[in-house]
């Protein structure tokens, strides 16, 4: 697949198709004459046919790439052929852990990397991929150490990472140069952030404002709270890090730019769920900056008309706020009931060059060097992009990317999102909100 | 079932008793047989899942791993719980709201309705339509939209001067536009009403305009009274319903219950902790304790019921 057409399938697409199915074809008809070389399908002939369910959350561009790679490894092992499940993120992992306990999980799944990987690399639903490395059936020869580390739990491997990926902030560029402002400096703080958040509303006349308002977002938070204090969110037993004062500090300075008019407004904000990201401000045009991690910025940019631009996230601080983590991953389950086969579909998927190609950078920018060496020559500008932007927040001061899982977790997240609402629409006072948080965090969390 | 007088018709039996009970297990089986589908279905589908989640309410099941007892912790934790107190409270205020207002409309409509008049037909199926698709995602994304920042009901508002807002995602009003939505799937008690009306004797009516009674009058001293028990039935049945009313407010707030768990209904609580926090055996408690509640108000209504239902041939007995 051509990178340059994300969306469709591009005319070289079915080029590659072809040349590959012809070269399949001539390859399947020199075995059967009996010819004796090896080629480098013969490896064909020792996977079991099955049928395999693969499931993936993401955008459309991602399914038609990942269609496409799946019907290339059904042409290069006869008889396995795949059922796919694809969605977005939001109730992607509601429907994973039904699936799970129904006994009917997918075989190959799309993983995310914090919480569910150590999640349900714990409990023993992903298949541990260790034993196939060693053997050689699963090929991860484009993997560094640090990439098998990320996809691990304890030392365990449960999931190859299939990108790379760091909290960005995204930038409506067309707005940008419609107002003739410049691109924020990497180096830029949370009070270069607000003032430039001020300028747009009044440089665009109202038509739209600064940024979206994440103030009720937790990884949003979580990242300005790594440049504040350098500490991660929670402690090794599970217990929260930061303060009230931390808390009212963070709340505080968005209630200054939503008095200000450079954030949408409350209730503009709540329309929107985090993981439908149809319904973001930032997307319906009503704002000309949002957080996101760096790859929304090709999965924002097929939603809405303008061109998008990257910048690091603010920084509240001396401390380095910027991390790198798995965008997202690929696992087996351990149930599943063609292991061999679906560890062999995988090692296709993250090593096979074909594919490789077939996949571009629909998930981000790849993990695998050897992905990366084939993908570079054919790189569209956005995903150029994309690349520049990981390579300089890696070659720069990095922070450990949280991946803390601890039970109630998730009712921490969703009790900040509440407290973030309550302060925005007024129902409760900052500092009195920060302290209920903390309260009822700790409560949640020794549930 | 058998009756003592199948044995008496075989007189000449060496042993009636005997061949009665082998009579009786025989039609007995058949009719276990011939209500085998439906009891299977009511065992498997219903009785078996319920006792499951009986015992899955004394446990901490997360789905993944074995279910350990735990005893009456889930239940005691529901006490403390602040979100299942919200929860309670916003399902209390949505049904208390939308049960009486959507009573009182397909009431009205019914009475509007119910005037036999030529081409009357379509425009009880046209009354009726809301109903039908009610219940599906499909209208509660309609709805999402409509009382959204950028809805026609604000293009409306905008016509008469006032200032719109995203309605759906104000604390304030989102839990409005969801009884907005219960109210207006009027249809089914509408129905109801509509039949009702039309068992009410005309004579009646005649007897009371002869003595000079207007329509407000007849209303409330002959229509009212003799529709009591629909409006009973449809007040029982309303309850039951809007306590487990789960999509519109799943699929409005987007699956969270936002903003700041104004629309967190108590379906949708239960869903959350269930499959997106694996709290089975909370969850399983929450959905037992919802059933007493629902089952306490159920009792209160019947309990209550003799103060305010008139049952007319009940009158004509005494």
């Amino acid at each position: 697949m051509s990178p340059s057409t994300p969306s469709r399938p591009g005319p070289s697409r079915g080029r590659t198709r072809r040349a590959v199915l012809a070269r399949l074809l001539a390859t399947t008809a020199a075995l059967t004459l009996g010819a004796q070389f090896t080629t480098s399908f013969t490896a064909a002939q020792e996977v079991a046919p099955a049928d395999l369910r693969m499931a993936w959350w993401g955008g459309e561009p991602r399914a038609v790439a990942t269609r496409a790679a799946l019907d290339l490894i059904s042409a290069k092992y006869p008889g396995v052929t795949f059922t796919t499940e694809w969605s977005g993120f939001a109730g992607y992992f509601d429907k994973f852990a039904t699936q799970v306990a129904g006994g009917n999980a997918p075989d190959i799944i799309q993983m995310n990397f914090a919480p569910e990987l150590a999640d349900y690399g714990s409990r023993g639903v992903l298949l541990d991929l260790g034993p196939y490395v060693a053997s050689g059936k699963l090929d991860v020869s484009g993997f560094n150490e640090a990439a098998l580390a990320s996809g691990s739990v304890d030392g365990v491997l449960y999931a190859l990472p299939l990108s790379g990926t760091t909290p960005a902030t995204i930038i409506n560029q067309t707005k940008f140069g419609a107002l003739g402002l410049a691109e924020p400096p990497a180096d830029w703080t949370w009070e270069d952030f607000a003032a430039l958040a001020a300028e747009i509303p009044k440089a665009a006349n109202g038509a739209y404002v600064g940024a979206d308002d994440a103030s009720a977002r937790q990884e949003v938070y979580e990242v300005w709270y790594l440049g504040r204090t350098g500490t991660q969110l929670y402690n090794d037993a599970g217990e929260r890090t930061d303060t009230v004062d931390d808390l009212a500090a963070w709340f505080q300075m968005w209630a200054d730019m939503r008095a200000a008019g450079s954030i949408v407004q409350p209730d503009v904000q709540a329309a929107h769920t985090p993981g439908d990201n149809a319904t973001m401000p930032f997307v319906l045009g009503r704002s000309a900056m949002t957080f996101q991690w760096s790859q929304g910025q090709t999965t924002l940019a097929s939603l809405q008309p303008d061109d998008l631009g990257l910048a690091l996230q603010p920084s509240a601080g001396e401390h380095p706020h910027q991390y790198v983590r798995p965008g997202n991953l690929i696992s087996v389950t351990a149930r599943s009931r063609n292991v061999d086969t679906a560890v062999a579909a995988v090692s296709a998927f993250v090593s096979d060059p074909e594919v490789l190609k077939v996949l571009g950078m629909t998930r981000g920018v790849p993990s695998s060097s050897q992905a990366r060496a084939l993908l570079e020559p054919t790189l569209t500008p956005i995903d150029q992009e994309q690349v520049a932007f990981i390579d300089k927040v890696s070659s720069g001061a990095l922070t450990a990317a949280p991946s803390a899982s601890f039970r109630g977790m998730l009712d921490v997240d969703q009790l900040f999102t509440r407290t973030g609402q309550d302060i925005a629409f007024g129902r409760v006072s900052i500092a009195e909100g920060a302290q209920r948080f903390l309260d009822q965090a700790a409560d949640l969390l020794a549930r | 079932m058998t009756t003592p007088s199948a044995a008496g018709a075989h007189p000449a039996a060496p042993c009636p008793s005997a061949q009665a009970r082998r009579w009786r297990q025989r039609h007995s089986a058949s009719a276990f047989l011939m209500l085998s589908p439906w009891l299977i279905g009511l065992v498997v589908l219903t009785i078996g899942p319920m006792a499951m989640s009986l015992w899955l309410s004394f446990t901490n099941f997360d789905l993944l791993t074995a279910p350990d007892f735990v005893g009456a912790r889930n239940y005691a934790y529901l006490l403390r719980d602040p979100r299942y107190a919200q929860s309670l409270w916003v399902t209390f205020i949505y049904v208390a709201v939308s049960v009486p207002l959507k009573l009182v409309v397909a009431l009205a409509l019914a009475l509007l309705l119910a005037k036999a008049s030529f081409g009357i037909g379509p425009y009880r199926a046209i009354f009726y339509l809301p109903s039908l698709l009610g219940g599906s995602v499909a209208t509660a994304i309609v709805w999402r939209i409509v009382f959204g920042a950028d809805g026609i009901f604000n293009v409306a508002l905008g016509w008469f001067g006032i200032e719109g807002r995203s309605w759906i995602s104000t604390p304030d009003t989102a839990l409005s536009t969801l009884i907005a939505l219960s109210v207006w799937q009027f249809g089914a008690p509408m129905v109801i009403f509509l039949a009702a009306l039309k068992q009410i004797p005309a004579d009646l009516y005649e007897a009371a305009a002869i003595d000079g009674a207007g329509p407000a009058r007849m209303f409330f001293s002959i229509t009212l009274p003799l529709l009591t028990p629909i409006v009973f039935f449809n007040l029982v049945l309303q309850v039951i319903n809007a306590f487990q009313t789960f999509t519109p407010s799943y699929v409005i707030s987007g699956g969270t219950g936002g903003p700041s768990d104004t629309t967190l209904l108590y379906s949708l609580y239960l869903y959350l902790e269930a499959f997106t926090k694996l709290r089975m055996g909370y969850a399983s408690a929450m959905a037992w304790v919802l059933l007493a509640i629902i089952g306490v108000i159920t009792a209160a209504l019947f309990a209550t019921s003799g103060r305010w239902v008139f049952y007319a041939d009940k009158g004509d007995r005494t």
